[in-house]
C-alpha cells in the first residue's frame, strides 16, 4: 500500500506537526461543542441548559430557537419579547428556513406586534408557498386582525391545498359570517367537501333541516362527513334524514321511505357490526339465526330461526328500524313459517323509535304452519319519524316457556 | 517538517501503536452502529472525541518512528473536494439583505442556504477524511485487513442476530428504548435501509473470504453460518432496495 513519508527529525519539523495537530484538536473540540450545544437544546426543558447551549454555539439556530420556544411557554412579564428576540437571532442565522419566520410570526402576533407577525408569516409563505399550514395560520392571522377578505383567500388556499383545513376552515366561516351559509358558500365555492362539511356544522349546530338541504346538494359525501351527519341525526332522532344520509352511504337512490331493508333475505344478516337500518341481531345463544336458501315465500332465500331452549328465557331479538311518516296510517305484512313444539311463539312489535311507544302488533305466529300472511295496522305519531319492527315472545302464563323446532320468515313490507 | 514526498513505503513495520490505532478505528466502527448510526447530533461528539484520539495516538506514532506516514490513495481526492465545495459555500459572499421592519438584526451572509447545517457537514466530512486516512494508512498490512474483516464479520453476525431477535420479539424502538415515531427502524439505526446496507457490507466480508478457499472446514462452517444469518438479517429489514442491492 502505497504511502507517503514526512519526515520529522528536526525541530522546525516536530514543531509543524505540532501546531497542525493542535489545530485539528481545536477543530474537533469545536465541533463535539457544537453538537453537544445541538443535542441539548434539542432535548432541553429548561431555559438555562438552552441558554448554556446558546452560549456554546452562537452560530447555531437551533439553541435560539428552543430558547424562544421555551420563553414562550413561560409566564413572565418580557417572556414573549424575549422568544421574539430569540426567534429573530434564529431567523437571521437561517434565514432560508420557513419554520423559523412561521415561529417568528406567531410570537409577534403573542406579543401584539400585528404587523410584523403579517410580515414573517409572508416570508414564510415567500419560502415555502406551497404549504398549507403557512396559509391556514396567515389566515387566521388576518381574520384575527379584522381583514376578513384577505383573510378567507389565504384560509381558502389552506383547504384547497389540504383536506385537513375543510372542516376548520368551515368553521372560522361559520364564525366569521354569523352562519351566513350564502355567505360560507359564495368563500368556499360548492365543491362537495366543503358542502359535505357545512352539513355536518349544521347538524352539529342543531340545524337539521338545513344540515339535509345543503348535504343534498354534494355529490358524493365523504365517508367521515357522511359517518358524522348520520350519528348527529341519530343522536337528535331525526330518524327520516339519517335513513337519507344512509342511502348517499350504502350509494343507494330510491327512497328508503316505509321500506325494509333486505326485506327478502336476498342478502345476508350481519351478526355483529350492522347499519343502523339493517336487521340487528342481539348477542345470546338462542335461537341460532340464519339464512335459509332452501325454504322461501318469494325470492330464493329466507330468514331461519332454529329454537331449542328448555325455558324459553335466552332470547336473541331481531329488529329492523325504518323510516316513516308522521301521523300516517301503515299496514305491516310479512310471511312465517313454523315447525315448532312451544306453548306459546312469536309475534312482531312495532314501536316508536322516538319514544319506545308499542304502536301495534301482530298475532302470535302458529306453531305449525306452511307459509302463511300476517299483517296488522298501525298509525305513527305525530312525532315519529322511524318505527323499529321487532320480533317478540308472546308469554305462555308460566317462568319457563320452552320452545324447539324451526321458523322462517320472509318478504316483510310496509304499505 | 520536510513538505516534499520522500518516498513510497510498502509495508511499514508495524508498531503497537498503529496497532492501538487499528483497534480504536474497529470500536469507532462497532460503537457508532450500536450508538444510532450517529444520526443524533450527539453522535457527532462522540465521533469528534474517537478522532481526536486517534489523532493524538497517530501524532505519538509519528514522533516515535520520527516520521509522519499518510496513505495517498486517490479516494481521498472526492472528499477533499467535497470538503473544498463546503468552505467555499461558508464564504460570506451573499447577504439576503433582509428589510428592517422584517427582520431589525443583520442576518448571516453566506451562498450556503444554511450555512450552520454546512458547516455541521464540512465537520462530518473531516472526521471521515481522518478516519479513512488513519484507516488507509494503519490498516496496512495482510494481518492487520484479516483482523478487521474477521472484527467486521463478528460484529455484523452479533448485530445481524440481535436485531433479528428485536424484530421478533416486537420491542417497541430501538433496544426498547427509544421509540420512533416517524421512522421504521431496525436493529440500532433508525432507518431500515441503513441497516440493510450495513449487513450487505458486512455479508460480502464474509462471501469474499469464503470464495477465497483459504478456511478449514469447521471455520467455513461457521462463516457461512455468519453470511446467512447477516442475509437473513437484509430481508427482516423489508428494505427493496437492499434486497435488489444484495444480489
Amino acid at each position: 500500500m502505497a504511502k507517503i513519508s514526512f519526515q520529522i527529525n528536526s525541530t522546525k519539523q516536530r514543531l509543524v506537526l505540532i501546531l497542525i495537530v493542535v489545530f485539528v484538536i481545536i477543530w474537533l473540540l469545536f465541533v463535539m461543542k457544537w453538537s453537544l450545544a445541538n443535542s441539548m437544546s434539542t432535548q432541553s426543558q429548561y431555559k438555562e441548559i438552552s441558554q448554556l447551549a446558546v452560549d456554546l454555539s452562537p452560530n447555531d439556530p437551533q439553541p435560539y430557537y428552543s430558547l424562544a420556544a421555551l420563553n414562550e411557554k413561560t409566564v413572565t412579564e418580557n417572556s414573549f419579547a424575549d422568544a421574539v428576540l430569540n426567534y429573530e437571532k434564529a431567523a437571521s442565522l437561517s434565514p432560508n428556513n420557513y419554520l423559523l419566520w412561521l415561529s417568528l410570526g406567531q410570537a409577534r402576533e403573542r406579543n401584539s406586534d400585528f404587523i410584523g407577525a403579517e410580515k414573517a408569516i409572508r416570508k414564510a409563505l415567500e419560502l415555502a408557498p406551497n404549504y398549507s399550514e403557512l396559509h391556514w395560520v396567515l389566515g387566521n392571522m388576518l381574520l384575527r386582525n379584522d381583514k376578513k377578505d384577505e383573510a378567507f383567500v389565504e384560509i381558502k388556499k389552506a383547504a384547497e391545498t389540504n383536506s385537513k383545513y375543510i372542516n376548520p376552515s368551515v368553521s372560522v366561516a361559520w364564525q366569521a359570517f354569523d352562519g351566513d351559509i350564502a355567505k360560507i358558500s359564495n368563500v368556499f365555492g360548492d365543491s362537495d367537501a366543503v358542502t359535505s362539511s357545512l352539513a355536518v356544522l349544521l347538524a352539529k349546530k342543531g340545524n337539521f333541516d338545513d344540515a339535509l338541504k345543503v348535504s343534498q346538494k354534494a355529490k358524493t359525501l365523504n365517508a367521515d362527513d357522511a359517518n358524522n351527519l348520520l350519528s348527529t341525526f341519530l343522536t337528535a332522532k331525526k330518524f327520516r334524514a339519517a335513513s337519507e344520509i344512509n342511502l348517499r352511504i350504502l350509494n343507494q337512490e330510491k327512497s328508503s321511505l316505509a321500506k325494509f331493508n333486505n326485506q327478502g333475505f336476498e342478502n345476508d344478516v350481519k351478526p355483529i357490526g350492522a347499519g343502523t337500518f339493517e336487521w340487528q341481531l342481539t348477542e345470546s345463544a338462542q335461537p341460532i339465526i340464519a339464512v335459509d336458501d332452501k325454504q322461501k315465500q318469494e325470492g330464493n332465500r329466507s330468514l331461519v330461526m332454529v329454537f331449542n331452549s328448555s325455558d324459553g328465557k335466552d332470547f336473541r331479538q331481531i329488529s329492523q328500524m325504518v323510516a316513516v311518516d308522521s301521523s300516517k296510517k301503515y299496514r305491516f305484512q310479512s310471511f312465517a313459517k313454523a315447525e315448532l313444539k312451544a306453548s306459546s311463539t312469536l309475534k312482531w312489535e312495532i314501536v316508536d323509535a322516538n319514544d319506545g311507544k308499542l304502536l301495534g302488533a301482530t298475532n302470535a305466529v302458529s306453531a305449525n304452519s306452511d307459509w302463511q300472511k300476517f299483517e296488522v295496522d298501525f298509525t305513527t305519531q305525530a312525532n315519529t319519524e322511524a318505527v323499529i319492527f321487532r320480533l317478540a315472545r308472546v308469554s305462555c302464563g308460566s317462568t319457563v316457556c320452552p320452545i324447539s323446532g324451526k321458523m322462517w320468515f320472509d318478504n316483510f313490507s310496509l304499505q | 517538517m520536510n513538505t516534499k514526498k520522500d518516498e513510497l513505503i510498502i509495508e511499514n513495520e508495524p508498531t503497537r501503536l498503529g496497532g492501538f490505532i487499528v483497534v480504536l478505528l474497529c470500536a469507532t466502527a462497532i460503537l457508532a452502529t450500536i450508538a444510532y448510526g450517529l444520526v443524533d447530533s450527539w453522535g457527532l461528539a462522540f465521533l469528534s472525541l474517537c478522532v481526536a484520539v486517534i489523532v493524538v495516538f497517530w501524532t505519538i506514532d509519528s514522533f516515535k518512528r520520527q516520521e509522519f506516514l499518510i496513505n495517498n490513495n486517490r479516494l481521498f481526492i472526492p472528499l477533499l473536494g467535497l470538503i473544498f465545495i463546503g468552505l467555499i459555500q461558508l464564504l460570506p459572499f451573499f447577504n439576503p439583505n433582509l428589510p428592517a421592519d422584517l427582520l431589525p438584526i443583520s442576518s448571516v451572509s453566506s451562498i450556503s442556504s444554511d450555512p450552520f447545517a454546512t458547516r455541521v457537514f464540512v465537520a462530518y466530512l473531516t472526521l471521515y477524511f481522518v478516519f479513512f486516512a488513519a484507516a488507509l494508512t494503519f490498516i496496512d498490512s495482510t494481518k492487520r485487513i484479516t483482523k478487521v474483516a474477521v472484527t467486521i464479520i463478528i460484529f455484523g453476525t452479533i448485530m445481524a442476530f440481535f436485531a433479528i431477535i428485536q424484530r421478533l420479539a416486537n420491542l417497541e424502538g430501538l433496544y426498547g428504548v427509544r421509540v420512533l415515531n416517524q421512522a421504521e427502524g431496525f436493529g440500532s439505526f433508525v432507518n431500515q435501509h441503513h441497516f440493510a446496507a450495513l449487513m450487505e457490507m458486512t455479508v460480502s466480508l464474509a462471501v469474499g473470504i469464503l470464495l477465497s478457499k483459504t478456511l478449514k472446514k469447521e471455520q467455513t462452517l461457521l462463516l457461512i453460518f455468519s453470511a446467512v444469518l447477516m442475509s437473513i438479517a437484509v430481508f427482516f429489514t423489508g428494505s427493496r432496495g437492499g434486497m435488489l442491492s444484495f444480489f
